[in-house]
């Protein structure tokens, strides 16, 4: 499956989270969840230079992710994509961080948590101005879908609620 | 004077803080390294005692050779400060010889794991 496939365009378009494997110089694998927006083709997460996935992907650049699409409800099925990443130092552009807003913090769902959090955003600000701030940039060069396991034993169909 | 809150701000918690997640995650994969890089497939997770087992789809797994160091993940939130995660480094227990089930649960043996709450952001106290 190509990554401009509609099926990839329908998981980009409903997916929050991606879970970003890595692997490091040594080959020690690693998976983290990072918010995400696309940009230019290309997914851009904002993350600290410290982190294992930005130290590993600077290290070694193949990666492959996890789309749940979770937007669109629970589906037996995630978009799983390989691609290369590029990290880069500094704070996303504008144009990137407009779409960061606009699907994490001015949502109305992004808004309500934004708001019940209220008195940590000052501590987010410090949280952040703790390290060096890296953006990874993920070329995707192929997709396919995987299935989530199902345990026909499982009451509510296998997939945990 | 620094305050008693002027340390480093932190969204790190203890595994046993988020018991929700650790028993009932809403999603789950495991990472492990490839020849050809690295691989992730989206498992189940259950706990039977004290033992952590992975419900996989063998097909879904590289065949080039026995997988058993592997990451195993468990996440949850979509906003900034909804996000909760657990990640285990373990090992992956042998298949069972021939499984062609669609569903195999194996055990999971961690040897570290940390976990993170964002809605849980404090600052540490100094010093």
């Amino acid at each position: 499956m190509k990554p401009d496939d509609p099926v990839v365009r329908h998981y980009l378009a409903h997916s929050m989270v991606m879970r970003l494997a890595t692997i490091s110089a040594r080959g020690n694998a690693s998976i983290t969840p990072l918010w995400f927006v696309v940009d230019r083709g290309r997914f851009v997460a904002a993350t600290g230079a410290a982190t294992l996935a930005a130290r590993n992907a600077g290290a070694d650049a193949r990666v492959m992710l996890l789309l749940d699409g979770e937007k669109a409800g629970r589906s037996e099925l995630v978009l799983r994509m390989s691609g290369t990443a590029e990290v880069r130092k500094g704070l996303p552009p504008a144009r990137v961080m407009a779409r960061f807003a606009a699907k994490y913090y001015v949502a109305p769902r992004g808004l309500r948590s934004e708001f019940a959090h209220a008195r940590q955003w000052s501590l987010r600000t410090r949280y952040y101005a703790q390290g060096e701030a890296v953006l990874l940039a993920i070329e995707p060069t192929h997709a396919e879908l995987v299935s989530v396991p199902v345990d026909e034993a499982d009451p509510d169909g296998g997939r945990p609620a | 004077m620094a305050s008693t809150h002027d340390g480093r701000v932190t969204q790190r918690v203890g595994v046993d803080d988020l018991v929700r997640l650790a028993s009932d995650p809403p999603r789950a994969a495991i990472a492990f390294a490839t020849e050809s890089g690295p691989g992730c497939v989206p498992v189940l997770v259950r706990r039977i005692d004290d033992q952590i087992q992975v419900g996989l789809d063998p097909a879904s797994l590289p065949s080039t050779r026995p997988l058993q160091r592997a990451v195993l993940l468990v996440d949850d939130g979509r906003y900034w400060f909804d996000l909760q995660a657990i990640v285990r480094r373990g090992v992956l227990g042998p298949l069972a010889e021939g499984s062609t089930r669609a569903l195999v649960w194996v055990p999971f043996a961690s040897q570290h794991e940390v976990a993170w709450d964002y809605g849980s952001l404090r600052a540490e106290p100094a010093g």
